[in-house]
């Protein structure tokens, strides 16, 4: 296993600002939040060294696979393995807003159970206001699977993410649905979202979140499929104010021999101006 | 011309192409329900698209078999036990779909099965216990015609 990244992620951890509150992580709404000057030419080369040690990480590598970006799938890893993936997903609302980047180790602990860590979430964003690149938080996510979706009437996994910033905290629970009816995967997953966040995490929002996805595999190597996102913002958590987004679009997964790669665009197809046009998500993953 | 506002492409048509003296102009139509409509076509449409691949799919599907007395006496020129069969079996419907989603196990005959077993056997992290087993339950299994 390569253990550069713990000392990468170590180092992006001391040079967190204190007065950048970053916003959630997995969410589609753009930043805003003001970053202080001199921070982000830092940050982004630590998490340029990030995705060169990944790179590096690939010449022992070999993976399992992910059909789709905004779905999690029942099945969890192999007892014993290390896997990096690596996530890259932009925004567009009238030409590009942002980028948001993510880097996992996911390990398998047991043959139902894995836990992930991701090193660094930080986004690169190009507005007037607000331009460079960001760290966002780091995060720590287990996933138990209960039943099979080949084997059993639905394959059920649970899973919790926590993530934590310099001014910022978010828990994530999911409960996973599959079930894989020969080549075709249908997939669902429903999420409670937490956030609190700003000095002294005064501010605290929350999100419901469904994602429904089907994933047909022509080949060994190639699946197709699509991806529908719905998403209720609960600013405050005041059901009054909340919003419904809804996203829509194909995928695609390529599967090499120690590699694969999972693309996604969705478009929004409410009117939701806060809320990008489209948004494109790219999974690169490798086993060490 | 078609009346389906999933064209691309096609603006909304007034009602009546020309004013009819002593009828009020109904003005053209709701873009909002236009475009809401458009959208909710194409949501259709890909409903429709995975509901064909379901029916599809479960047309070619076969859940592996179980262990059955059949695949215990196919089992036994390779000499592998009850117990292990139902060892690469549990291996086979957990560990494969961690890549791909599992093949018919007659998809390929019983002298192919250990070359496939081998190559992919690094990726699913598999001990060379885990391997035997999956590939007596597979080479077993596909002896079976269903």
């Amino acid at each position: 296993m390569c253990p550069a990244p713990w000392f990468v992620a170590t180092a992006l951890s001391r040079h967190a600002p204190n007065s950048y509150c970053p916003t959630h992580s997995t969410g589609t709404q753009p930043s805003t939040a003001v970053r202080p000057a001199g921070f982000q030419p830092t940050v982004f080369k630590i998490a340029l060294i990030i995705a060169a040690v990944m790179l590096l990480c690939q010449t022992s590598a070999f993976a399992g696979a992910r059909h789709f970006t905004f779905l999690y799938e029942a099945p969890t890893a192999a007892p014993g393995s290390f896997e990096i993936e690596n996530y890259a997903t932009t925004r567009f609302a009238n030409g590009f807003t942002e980028a948001v980047f993510r880097h996992e180790l996911e390990i398998g602990i047991t043959e139902h159970f894995q836990a992930s860590i991701y090193f660094a979430n930080w986004d690169y964003t190009r507005s007037h206001e607000n331009r460079g690149a960001h760290y966002d938080s780091s995060s720590l996510e287990l996933i138990y699977n209960l039943t099979n979706p080949v084997t059993d009437p639905v394959g059920v996994s649970l899973y919790q993410e926590i993530s934590a910033g310099r001014r910022a905290f978010e828990s994530e629970t999911k409960l996973i649905a599959q079930k894989n009816f020969g080549p075709l995967i249908l997939a669902y997953n429903l999420t409670l979202e937490a956030e609190w966040e700003d000095k002294g995490l005064r501010e605290h929002n929350g999100e419901i979140q469904q994602v429904f996805g089907a994933s047909y595999e022509i080949s060994p190597r190639i699946s197709v499929g699509a991806e529908m996102l719905h998403e209720i913002l609960l600013p405050g958590w005041h059901s009054a104010e909340a919003e419904n987004n809804f996203f829509l679009g194909p995928n695609i997964s390529y599967r090499g021999d120690r590699w694969f790669a999972t693309v996604t665009a969705l478009a929004q197809t409410t009117r939701t101006e806060s809320e990008p046009n489209y948004q494109v998500r790219l999974i690169f993953g490798v086993s060490l | 011309m078609s009346a389906d506002p999933c064209a691309r492409g096609r603006r909304p048509r007034p009602l009546s192409p020309k004013p009819v003296a002593g009828v009020a102009d109904p003005g053209p139509r709701s873009l909002t329900a236009t475009t809401f409509t458009h959208r909710t076509c194409w949501v259709g449409r890909v409903v429709s698209a995975m509901i064909t691949l379901l029916i599809v799919s479960c047309a070619n599907f076969a859940s592996p078999p179980a262990i059955t007395p059949a695949i215990i006496e196919n089992a036994r020129p390779d000499h592998a036990s009850a117990k292990e069969l139902v060892t690469g079996r549990n291996l086979f419907v957990s560990r494969c779909l961690e890549c791909h989603t599992l093949p018919s196990v007659t998809k390929h005959s019983p002298d192919e099965w250990p070359h496939l077993v081998s190559r992919m056997s690094g990726r699913a992290n598999l001990s060379a216990s885990d391997q035997s087993a999956i590939i007596a339950y597979l080479r077993a299994a596909s002896f079976v015609r269903h």
